[in-house]
C-alpha cells in the first residue's frame, strides 16, 4: 500500500476508530492518542496491509486490541476514572435519579458496562455493524456475540425501566 | 403499536436484524412517541448522538494564546500607529504656518519681509562666486600663454639635429 492509498483508505477511518476507543477507555485525550499510534503502527506495516482483505475491520480489531493493551498497562498515565474506576465512582441509583442531564445517565450506564458488552453495543448500535463483523473483531463466535448484546441491551432496559418507576413514585 | 412493541421486545433479546433496528431508531427520532415508549428514547438519541462523534482536531495554537497575551499583542500594534501617526503629524509643516522664515534663529512671519531677505542673500552669493571665480579666470590666461614653452624641448631636439 502506497502513501496515497494509506490516506484514501485508512485515514478516513480516523472518526470511526475514535469512536470504537473511545467506547473501550471512555477517554476523550485516550481515544485520540490511541488512532494517532494505532495509524503510526499501520503506516510503518504498509506493506501487510496489502493482503488484509477487509482493512475496516482489521483496523478496528487492531484499534480494540490496542485499546485494550492500554487499559492493563497505561491508564493510570491519564488522570480519569477508568473502568473499573468508572465503576466504583459511578451513582448509585438514588444520585442517578436525582441527575437531570438523561443523556449522561444513559452514557454512564453504558459506560459501566463490561468492556466486552461496551464494545458489542457500540459496534452494534453505533457503528450498525453485522454480527459476523462484531465477531471478526472481537475475535468472539457469533453466538457468544449475539448472548453478549442481548445480556448488555436488558440491563440497560433494566435500569432505565427502574429508573422511570422512581420518578413516578 | 403492537409492532414497536415486539420490535423493542426483540431488540433487547439482541434477535433483531440491522435493518429492524434502523427501523426502530427512525421511530424513536420521530416527535410522536407512545408514552410507554419514552423510556427508551433517550437510549436512541444518545445512539445517534455517538454516532455523530468525530476525532477532535489539533487546536491552532496561534488561535489558542491566552487572551491576555493576545490583548497585549493588539495593544501594542496599536500603539506602534498611533506613535506612527504622532510622528507624521509633528514632522509634517502644518498649512497655516508655512508662511515664515527663520533668520538666525528668529521666526520672520513678514512674507515680503522673508522674500526680499532670501533675494538679497542669492545675489550675495552670486556676487561672491562672481568675484571668487576671477583668479581661476587669471590661471587660465597664465596656463594658454605658458602653451608655448611647452614646445622648448621639441625646439631643442630639432636644434640637434
Amino acid at each position: 500500500m502506497d502513501a496515497a492509498q494509506f490516506n484514501s483508505v485508512i485515514l478516513p477511518l480516523a472518526d470511526q476508530l475514535f469512536r470504537v476507543a473511545k467506547s473501550i477507555v471512555c477517554n476523550d485525550e485516550a481515544a485520540k492518542d490511541a488512532v494517532q499510534e494505532l495509524n503510526a503502527k499501520l503506516w510503518e506495516n504498509r506493506s501487510q496491509l496489502d493482503k488484509v482483505q477487509n482493512l475496516t475491520a482489521f483496523a478496528m480489531k487492531s484499534m480494540r486490541n490496542l485499546c485494550l493493551d492500554w487499559l492493563r498497562t497505561r491508564k493510570s498515565d491519564y488522570d480519569v476514572p477508568l473502568d473499573e474506576n468508572l465503576i466504583a465512582s459511578a451513582p448509585n441509583p438514588h444520585q442517578l435519579m436525582e441527575q437531570k442531564d438523561l443523556t449522561n445517565y444513559v452514557k454512564q450506564l453504558i459506560d459501566k458496562l463490561p468492556e466486552l458488552q461496551r464494545t458489542i453495543i457500540h459496534l452494534r448500535d453505533v457503528e450498525g455493524l453485522e454480527i459476523s463483523e462484531i465477531a471478526a473483531i472481537t475475535s468472539i463466535s457469533e453466538n457468544a456475540i449475539s448472548v453478549n448484546l442481548s445480556r448488555a441491551r436488558q440491563k440497560l432496559r433494566t435500569e432505565l425501566m427502574e429508573k422511570s418507576k422512581k420518578e413516578k413514585i | 403499536m403492537k409492532e414497536i412493541d415486539d420490535l423493542l421486545n426483540k431488540y433487547f433479546e439482541g434477535k433483531t436484524t440491522l435493518e429492524e433496528e434502523n427501523y426502530l431508531k427512525s421511530y424513536f427520532r420521530n416527535e410522536e412517541i407512545q408514552p410507554e415508549h419514552e423510556v427508551y428514547k433517550t437510549l436512541f438519541h444518545v445512539f445517534d448522538e455517538k454516532a455523530k462523534e468525530k476525532i477532535p482536531q489539533p487546536v491552532d495554537e496561534k488561535n489558542a494564546q491566552p487572551n491576555v497575551k493576545r490583548f497585549w499583542k493588539l495593544t501594542a500594534v496599536i500603539a506602534g500607529i498611533a506613535a506612527a501617526f504622532l510622528m507624521i503629524i509633528w514632522v509634517m509643516p502644518i498649512e497655516k504656518n508655512q508662511d515664515f522664515a527663520i533668520v538666525n534663529g528668529e521666526k520672520i512671519e513678514n512674507t515680503q519681509f522673508a522674500q526680499n531677505y532670501a533675494l538679497e542673500k542669492l545675489n550675495h552669493v552670486s556676487y561672491k562666486l562672481e568675484t571668487n571665480l576671477k583668479p581661476l579666470e587669471a590661471i587660465a590666461t597664465v596656463k594658454s600663454r605658458m602653451e608655448p614653452v611647452k614646445k622648448i624641448p621639441e625646439i631643442k631636439k630639432e636644434w640637434k639635429k
